[in-house]
């Protein structure tokens, strides 16, 4: 997603009313094509081709916006400019001569940043509108980014009214007799109220996932508690209503993307990297909802997701900043188990956030043990910390820093008495993984109106395990031993101007990736083979795009990135983009290339596949580097409370690392040698629709996606286990009262699954005789069959209590059932041969491998 | 929430409760026919073991009509027997429906001819076919090896060559007893069961036993298709379409020759 959204960029597809893409509203006079030129020369081949574009007619004038978005209510916050950052002069209409040029109205350039008018925290997609004051004209208007940081560049100079609008705040306007010379700071009311979305949160930001971005599918918090949990209230798994996103099963959290795999959709964390986020196999995500702003899931690798340089996009998780008014404190406490956050402010200008969350099972199961009730305690636990540190230096320089740090693992210690014979014997094991990652950003902006952000992270995922005996002895026996890390270090920066040709990003990063796997001596052989991997890869890659409008309707973007991948190969990415917006509605098409030089262990086609969701990762060291080549065309309108968006892509992936077909999915592992591993290549497209709409106490969000997918690999083509032909959701949000009713609603068609043809019992053949009993089940080719189609409700109801001494205090109880009815899904089939050999029978059965089952969870939310 | 509310609630999971634990449909089709068919070079009998795996063990037998077409001639499968008192040797002891079906042929087996097998089971026509291995050979010891005296454990060293359609390599030894009221034939327990087919060199041995008289040993040697599911058993493997093509139907259709026979008897 967009780090620096801003004027004239995705103003299409934002919040309320009809409205036409902000791509009309920038216009370009000839002292922006002066500005351009001088800048354009450190830009790369893009950015000239549209400087030749725009050349062709840069008489249009600045200013006719014809946007007709909802009037402001009331200033609900003072706007004030603020001395020390840097402004940019009201540009003349001049050429490098110094003369000029053209007659055009002098513009100026308005920036700023949107905060929450009590915790002062940025406000991420706030819509900026300037109009001129008492005229008829077409205001221009901008998103804030992450930050809530907005440039809008071309501002003509005279009476101006500026609006403000963000979901679930009261709107904000403010008039102006001149543009403001330096930035303000737009402070917005929480608004008790519904605002066009899919839940209501008093006081906080909740949103339609489809309205945020062009190039993203966009969750909040207040959005994923909309629906209803499973076990917990999940970031990540929530993105699962997305039409581009798909879940391998119930067990996994994290979706694949648009037929691609979750080795090719990193996650980002505050901008960097996180291994494996998630615990319980996969089953929950690793991030705290309770501190992260948004998630943005990218399905494409072209233009939203250029910096991130990937094969399917990418998912980017924000968190957010701590509040800066008062300390807060909010937590859960949950069936597996508790988290929470604490935030405040340091100083005046500086805020913290700390959440941690942990897991009981193994305290509540050694009590258990202990009174009796079990036997054997389960020493499994997982825990995460997350801690953010922002300063806000200026209105937009600003510094964070994120550190997170995520344990899981099981561990036992044991002490048998053998007898006289063996005697004691005493031994350790523990199996432990976890995620460390460290993330600064720092953003300015220069003296000639770039917005720079530089962001520095690592990142490391551990895998450990041992088992050691004989403890009691002195001489330890490590009879178990293996390790392994995947480690990524990162340096990005990037630079955006706001010109009125447009918008323009150019940034460079170096990105090690470190993979150290030592698996020789585990005993993990239902997870994968005995391996030894040390491979390390630099990435050294440089970007630059521009976003820019040709004519009142039409607008384009487009880029280029290099990349060198140390000792394997040189790649060039180019995408672009050809946009139009007609009154109501906006519709365009792209096409863009992406590399990745990391290639999973995973084997995909196991059926384990589907319960762990768990990924090592190795450098690839020779070329061809795998590479994704797609081409997309979208539509998104809205009318009234409705909002649509239709999307269609195609892709080719190429050059990837496959594994060989496994001969049993049932019984394959799920990680493998890479070393077996063989160039391969996929194939995938789809036509999707996503929808929301919204009335009264009532709304809802729905998708729906026909797509196809195949992997070819030694010749052989097949449809991949986790694609779905079909995929309809449908979430709704019904208010009632304190109380919030939920429901969300899937219908897919089945999984592809190599079917059990037959069983043949097999005896000896001659003419001795022999007790042995074998059996052959006889497998069909590869995916040839479907499982039956999927169909699960959950429902999710809260209730919202506030305390009546203060009134701060709030405490929301929640439950939820997942698969209600107990629709009888399924993630594999197998057909079981039960051999007795004393007996001399053969039992067979056919059999399906459930997904969830009916589960209903519980737990309790609060906030002080 | 209301009581009436978590009334509806609970009936709800309750119900659903219930569904979830409610068998899942079948996924076989009971249809579906296992077929192991052998053809045993120099026999003038045909035999077909057909089965249902996927129905319970005491459902009806399948009906499947069934010829076998040799060199100028066409041999239909005309007679049924019980298939637990043995098919032609072949799988044994199947505990589900099932049927063998005799044919008796003009002529007998021979090995390198290539055989037809066409039938109709419940999904329809199949048809399947097979060439018979070459036989193996013993190329050392020949004629009669005689045993100094009464051993614990008959061990015989031999050599011995199997062609490259052969993929099980079975030695077997028909032994007999007896004393003054008779004598008795039994096949032995041989250890290894199965020789290496690209081998050259082994010894086979057997237990000996009291009143031994003699004993005939000669090397089994089937083809490529029954191996292949006898190497794979208890797997799931992809279906080789083993000689067979017909909807519903699957197994093996495979042929064995057996080798020249060595005498063994004890020194005088």
């Amino acid at each position: 997603m967009d780090e620096n959204a801003s004027g004239s960029s995705d103003a299409g597809i934002v919040a309320t009313g009809p409205e036409t893409g902000a791509h009309r509203d920038a216009r370009r006079t000839g002292s922006d094509i002066a500005t351009t030129t001088r800048a354009g020369r450190l830009i790369l081949l893009s950015a000239l081709i549209h400087l030749c574009l725009a050349a062709q007619d840069p008489r249009r004038m600045a200013l006719q916006g014809d946007r007709t978005g909802v009037e402001p209510e009331h200033a609900s916050a003072p706007a004030a400019p603020v001395p020390g950052d840097a402004a940019p002069a009201e540009e003349k209409a001049s050429g490098s001569d110094g003369k000029a040029r053209y007659p055009v109205r002098a513009t100026a350039t308005l920036t700023g940043v949107v905060r929450d008018s009590t915790s002062l925290e940025p406000i991420t997609f706030a819509e900026v509108r300037v109009s001129l004051s008492g005229a008829a004209g077409r205001p221009v208007s901008g998103l804030s980014d992450r930050f809530g940081a907005f440039v809008i560049p071309t501002v003509t100079a005279g009476p101006v009214r500026v609006e403000a609008g963000a979901f679930g705040y009261a709107s904000w306007a403010r008039d102006f007799d001149e543009p403001p010379d330096g930035p303000i700071e737009i402070l917005l009311a929480p608004a008790p109220f519904l605002l066009d979305s899919l839940g209501i949160e008093a006081g906080g930001r909740t949103g339609d996932p489809i309205s945020f971005s062009r190039d993203a599918f966009v969750v909040d918090p207040a959005v994923v508690r909309a629906m209803p949990a499973v076990l917990e209230s999940d970031v990540l798994r929530a993105l699962a209503i997305s039409p581009s996103a798909s879940a391998p099963s119930d067990y996994v959290a994290v979706p694949y993307v648009r037929g691609g795999t979750g080795d090719g959709t990193p996650i980002m964390l505050d901008g960097v990297r996180l291994f494996n986020p998630f615990h319980l196999g996969g089953f929950l995500s690793a991030v705290n909802a309770e501190a992260v702003d948004h998630v943005a899931l990218l399905p494409s690798s072209g233009a939203g997701a250029q910096h991130v340089g990937s094969l399917s996009g990418a998912i980017e998780v924000a968190t957010r900043d701590g509040a800066r008014d008062r300390r807060r404190m909010t937590g859960a406490v949950g069936l597996a188990s508790s988290q929470l956050t604490v935030e405040g402010p340091l100083g005046s200008s500086t805020s913290y956030l700390v959440d941690g969350r942990r897991s009981y099972v193994d305290v509540l199961t050694r009590g258990l043990a202990w009174v009796g009730v079990i036997e054997d305690d389960f020493p499994y636990s997982f825990a995460d910390l997350h801690a953010k540190v922002t300063g806000d230096l200026g209105v937009f320089r600003r510094l964070s820093v994120t550190g997170y740090v995520s344990t899981e693992g099981i561990g036992y210690e044991r002490k048998v008495d053998y007898g006289r014979f063996a005697g004691m014997v005493s031994s350790r094991e523990r199996y432990g993984w976890g995620n460390v990652a460290v993330a600064a950003h720092y953003r300015d902006r220069l003296a000639g109106g770039a917005m720079v952000d530089v962001t520095a992270g690592h990142s490391r995922f551990g895998n450990d395990q041992f088992y050691v005996q004989n403890l009691h002895l002195g001489l330890v026996d490590t009879t178990v031993f293996g390790h392994g890390h995947m480690t990524e270090d990162r340096v990005d920066l990037r630079a955006t101007w706001h010109l009125s040709l447009g918008r323009l990003t150019a940034g460079g990063q170096a990105i090690r990736f470190t993979g150290d796997h030592d698996y020789l001596k585990t005993d993990l052989e239902d997870i994968l083979p005995p391996l030894v991997l040390h491979d390390r890869q630099w990435r050294i890659g440089a970007f630059a795009n521009l976003d820019a409008p040709l004519g009142r309707t039409w607008r384009t973007r487009a880029g280029l990135r290099l990349d060198r991948f140390d000792g394997v190969a040189n790649t060039l990415a180019p995408f672009a983009e050809l946009s139009y917006a007609g009154t109501w509605w906006k519709a365009r098409i792209s096409a863009a290339r992406s590399y990745q030089s990391l290639a999973s262990l995973r084997i995909e086609e196991a059926v384990r596949a589907s319960f762990l969701a768990y990924d090592l990762m190795v450098p690839v060291k020779q070329g061809p580097v795998p590479h994704n080549t797609e081409i997309a065309a979208g539509w998104a309108g809205s009318r009234g409370a409705w909002r649509l968006r239709l999307d269609g892509y195609a892709r080719r992936l190429d050059n990837l690392r496959l594994p060989a077909i496994p001969q049993d999915p049932l019984n394959a592992l799920p990680l493998g040698d890479p070393s077996f591993h063989f160039l391969g290549s996929g194939t995938a497209a789809g036509v999707e629709a996503s929808w929301s709409w919204a009335g009264g106490p009532l709304s809802t969000l729905g998708s729906y996606r026909w797509g196809r997918a195949t992997r070819t690999v030694n010749e052989t083509t097949y449809v991949p286990r986790f694609h779905r032909e079909h995929e309809l959701e449908l979430g709704a949000g019904l208010e009632r009262g304190r109380s919030m009713w939920s429901a969300r609603f899937s219908l897919r068609s089945g999984q592809p699954t190599t079917p059990v043809l037959g069983v043949i019992p097999l005896g000896w053949h001659g003419s001795g005789e022999s007790d042995e009993m074998r059996w052959v089940a006889l497998l069909g080719d590869h995916n040839a069959a479907r499982l039956p189609h999927y169909l699960r409700l959950d429902l999710g109801w809260r209730r919202r209590h506030e305390g009546s001494s203060t009134g701060k205090r709030i405490v929301t109880p929640f439950v939820s059932v997942t698969n209600l009815f107990s629709a009888p899904n399924v993630v594999a089939d197998d057909v079981i041969v039960a051999v007795n050999d004393e007996r001399r029978t053969v039992q067979v059965e056919s059999h399906y491998v459930p997904q969830m089952p009916m589960l209903a969870f519980f737990g309790v939310e609060f906030r002080f | 929430m209301r009581p009436r509310g978590l009334f509806v609630l609970t009936a709800m999971l309750a119900a659903g409760g219930c569904d979830y634990f409610a068998p899942p449909d079948r996924l076989a089709d009971p249809d579906v026919i296992s077929i192991a068919m052998v053809l045993v070079a120099g026999e003038s009998q045909a035999h077909l073991l057909v089965g249902r795996p996927f129905l319970g063990r005491f459902g009806p037998p399948p009906r499947v009509t069934a010829t076998l077409a040799g060199p100028g001639w066409r041999a239909a499968f005309t007679r049924e027997t019980d298939p637990e008192e043995g098919c032609g040797g072949g799988p044994t002891d199947w505990p589900i429906p099932k049927v063998c079906l005799n044919a008796t042929l003009p002529e007998p087996i021979r090995e390198k001819v290539t055989y037809r097998l066409e039938g109709r089971g419940p999904k329809g026509s199949f048809t399947g076919e097979t060439t018979v291995p070459a036989a193996p050979t013993i190329q050392a010891p020949v004629g009669t090896v005689r045993l100094p005296g009464p051993v614990s454990q008959i061990r015989i060293p031999m050599r011995y060559h199997a062609p490259p359609e052969v993929g099980t390599l079975r030695p077997e030894v028909l032994q007999t007893v007896g004393d003054g009221t008779g004598t008795e034939s039994k096949w032995m327990w041989v250890l290894p069961r199965d020789l290496d087919p690209d081998g050259r060199e082994a010894i086979v041995g057997w237990s000996f036993q009291r009143n031994f008289q003699r004993a005939s040993l000669h090397l089994l040697g089937v083809g490529q298709r029954y191996t292949f599911f006898w190497e794979f058993g208890r797997k799931r493997v992809l279906w080789p379409k083993a000689g067979l093509s017909g909807e519903g139907v699957y197994g093996y259709l495979d042929g064995s020759s057996k080798s020249r026979a060595i005498e063994v008897r004890l020194a005088n």
